[in-house]
């Protein structure tokens, strides 16, 4: 505030005055009881009639308002009048008239530059509020500024912190030190309304690879040194938890096409071991009744055996090849579900995304040690997941809740959940079997690979209907209570 | 009268009636049912019936019939498990549940038949333990009162004296009513008579 001392208290001073209604009267009083002692003191270097009385006016209308003034005026008339003689009345009145004029439109000047300072000043006020809101939002926001050789004159806290470059240090040095071969002229032609934007590759100051996203602006003022507004956005660690996402999405799908072979093999296995027991068992009844025969029949008896022993070969093909795809379960281990789950953000996001569902996690971090391996689990939860954002297609409002917690000291249950149309109780045995799929695109062996999951876990996969409208699948880890109570 | 019989529970139509063709071209009694509670519903009351059963099951699986057999009627049931979905952990929980064997499928039926003979002879033994032990009861229930006292009085190993002591008699009566209680109870000597005063203790 370099404002004259002055000026400051002809503001406060008519601040007080206008809350003051009457205080101005005393003060025309004053002033033109002053001028009047001046005009006196005067008298002896000559003859002055109404200009000592102008600075009067002048400080009533400098500090009170238009009626304090013309009191004021009217008192100076009245002096002047009461000492001055005049020779005419034409004479005294034309003089009054002249002053009071003159002193009027010197107020009314006053007046004007007065209501305009308080527009300066409260556009002013609203200006710094305004800056100091832009210096806050701009504390956030990586923002460079360069000038036309692409030197850096300024940068924000956070584009400091990004660039891993104080502020001292950066400003002065080429932009190009942090993002090689950066060229303000390698940008798309930006037309003034928008911004051009382009992916760079940049180093920080501690030499670390940045994946940047530089919005730019230009000044189009030609004489201002900023010519350049870089805004920048660091996909460094976006760039990592997508490949993160991407490398645990391959790891399931590797995981996954083994636990349908393995599903497919058991399942296939069952099937067919069911009519070959039933003919070897029928051939043995037939060999009983060919003995009855006597020897007649013995060579068909022969015959008969070596069909048998064909069917129980086809069976051991079977068995080996069950073996050969079975699941190779590693075991169990101490494991914590949030970090399980945690792993899966990705994935369940891209599953969300795809299906155009909300899926809210709700896992309590308590107590959520349990036995289980890893990768397998991780498998089932996709499965279930998966599965409710299938259910869910062409439904308003989507939601997949994925929820669990401890539910006693041995058990922690997970719970996946929809709301869409649910499975009818006449399915709810069926749909665990493999090849017994509802949807039409499916092979109707993910409920089936996830059971089986469930149950090397030594768990129980259940269906039941859920309060938000749609299926609730469900079932429960064996806690680890020695880690949690040490 | 042979009472005992085969019981099979078994989805797959196709094996269960193979299974009923193989056992009764054996000369064996066997019926057969789809499904676990089926068989369960018509369990005989006395253990007079080697079980076999699937493992996958609709509605209710090996596993738990083997469970409910165990606690159903107080008897050991002999059961065989076979099933086209053998693995060791199965294996393991079914032999560790009681069952008298498990049989993967296919199967060779002379494994099956030399399974189910098993089963039968021990059911016969523990049949014909239980018909002589309901004999001797309807023998021990022919005596009277004093030769019932003078019966237990040997099997619990006394000296005629003793007994002639304790039931206030002469020792040459004592030796009257012995004479009487073998006789009665088909007993060849004197140790016979102690078997079957201990295969079958007083009520």
């Amino acid at each position: 505030m370099s404002r004259p001392d002055a000026f400051a208290f002809i503001d406060s001073t008519t601040a007080k005055l206008m809350r003051a209604p009457w205080a101005g009267y005393p003060l025309a009083i004053g002033a033109v009881l002053a001028a009047l002692g001046i005009r006196a003191a005067l008298e002896g270097f000559g003859s002055f009639y109404y200009l000592p009385m102008l600075p009067a006016v002048m400080a009533t209308a400098l500090l009170a308002g238009r009626r304090e003034t013309a009191f004021a005026i009217i008192l100076a008339v009245a002096a002047n009048v009461a000492l001055v003689h005049r020779d005419s009345i034409s004479d005294t009145v034309a003089n009054a008239l002249l002053f009071a004029s003159v002193a009027w439109l010197i107020s009314e000047g006053f007046w004007r530059l007065r209501a305009y300072r308080r527009s300066t000043s409260e556009l002013s006020r609203r200006l710094g509020r305004r800056d100091h809101m832009l210096q806050t939002i701009l504390a956030s926001v990586p923002v460079v500024t360069l000038d036309r050789q692409g030197i850096v004159r300024s940068l924000t806290p956070s584009a400091s912190a990004i660039l891993a470059a104080p502020e001292a240090l950066a400003i002065g040095e080429p932009f190009s030190l942090f993002v090689e071969d950066f060229d303000l002229k390698a940008f798309p032609a930006p037309c003034p309304a928008s911004a051009a934007t382009g992916l760079w590759v940049g180093r920080s100051g501690e030499g670390k690879k940045l994946e940047l996203n530089i919005q730019l602006g230009l000044n189009e003022d030609e004489t201002d040194p900023d010519h350049a507004i870089l805004c920048l956005t660091d996909l460094t660690d976006s760039h990592a938890a997508d490949a993160h996402a991407r490398e645990m999405h391959a790891q399931l799908n590797r995981v996954w096409r083994l636990n349908s072979l393995g599903e497919m093999a058991a399942s296939l296995s069952h099937e067919l071991n069911q009519p070959l027991s039933a003919a070897v068992t029928y051939l043995h009844a037939a060999q009983t009744d060919m003995k009855r025969a006597g020897p007649v029949a013995d060579s068909a008896g022969r015959t008969v055996d070596m069909a048998k022993a064909q069917l129980l070969r086809a069976g051991e093909i079977i068995r080996r090849m069950r073996e050969l795809l079975a699941h190779e379960s590693r075991g169990l281990d101490v494991e914590s579900v949030g970090s399980m789950v945690a792993d899966l953000h990705g994935v369940i996001g891209m599953i969300g995304r795809t299906g155009a569902v909300e899926i809210r996690l709700q896992i309590d971090d308590d107590n959520d040690i349990v036995w289980a391996e890893r990768i397998q689990f991780q498998q089932a939860m996709v499965n279930l997941v998966r599965n409710a954002v299938e259910a869910l297609e062409g439904r308003e409002a989507p939601v997949v809740i994925i929820s669990g917690k401890a539910i006693s000291d041995e058990a922690y249950e997970i719970r996946v959940e929809d709301n869409g149309a649910g499975i009818a109780t006449a399915d709810m045995e069926t749909i665990f079997r493999p090849l017994m799929s509802t949807k039409s695109g499916g092979m109707g062996l993910g409920l089936s690979v996830t059971r089986t999951i469930i149950d090397s876990h030594g768990g129980v996969l259940k269906v039941e209907a859920s309060p938000m409208g749609g299926a609730a699948f469900s079932f429960c880890l064996m806690r680890e209570r020695e880690l949690v109570d040490a | 009268m042979n009472s005992i019989t085969v019981l099979i529970a078994e989805d797959d139509a196709a094996v269960r009636d193979s299974l009923l063709m193989l056992l009764r071209g054996e000369g064996l009694r066997a019926r057969a049912f789809a499904s676990g509670a089926e068989l369960l519903a018509n369990l005989p009351d006395e253990p007079s019936a080697c079980i076999i059963t699937d493992v996958r099951m609709p509605d209710m699986d090996g596993v738990e019939v083997v469970r409910r057999l165990k606690d159903l009627k107080g008897h050991a049931w002999p059961v065989i498990v076979i099933t086209g979905h053998a693995d060791v952990p199965l294996a393991v929980q079914m032999m560790k549940a009681g069952v008298v064997d498990f049989i993967e499928k296919p199967f060779d039926p002379h494994r099956l038949l030399e399974a189910v003979r098993g089963c039968l002879g021990h059911l016969t033994e523990q049949e014909g333990e239980r018909q002589n032990r309901q004999e001797i009861a309807e023998r021990i229930a022919q005596l009277s009162q004093r030769e019932s006292q003078v019966f237990r009085a040997l099997v619990e190993g006394r000296s005629n004296k003793e007994i002639a002591a304790e039931l206030a008699i002469s020792p040459r009566t004592v030796e009257i009513f012995r004479a009487k209680v073998m006789s009665k109870m088909q007993a060849k000597s004197l140790s016979a008579l102690v078997r079957m005063g201990l295969a079958s203790p007083p009520q």
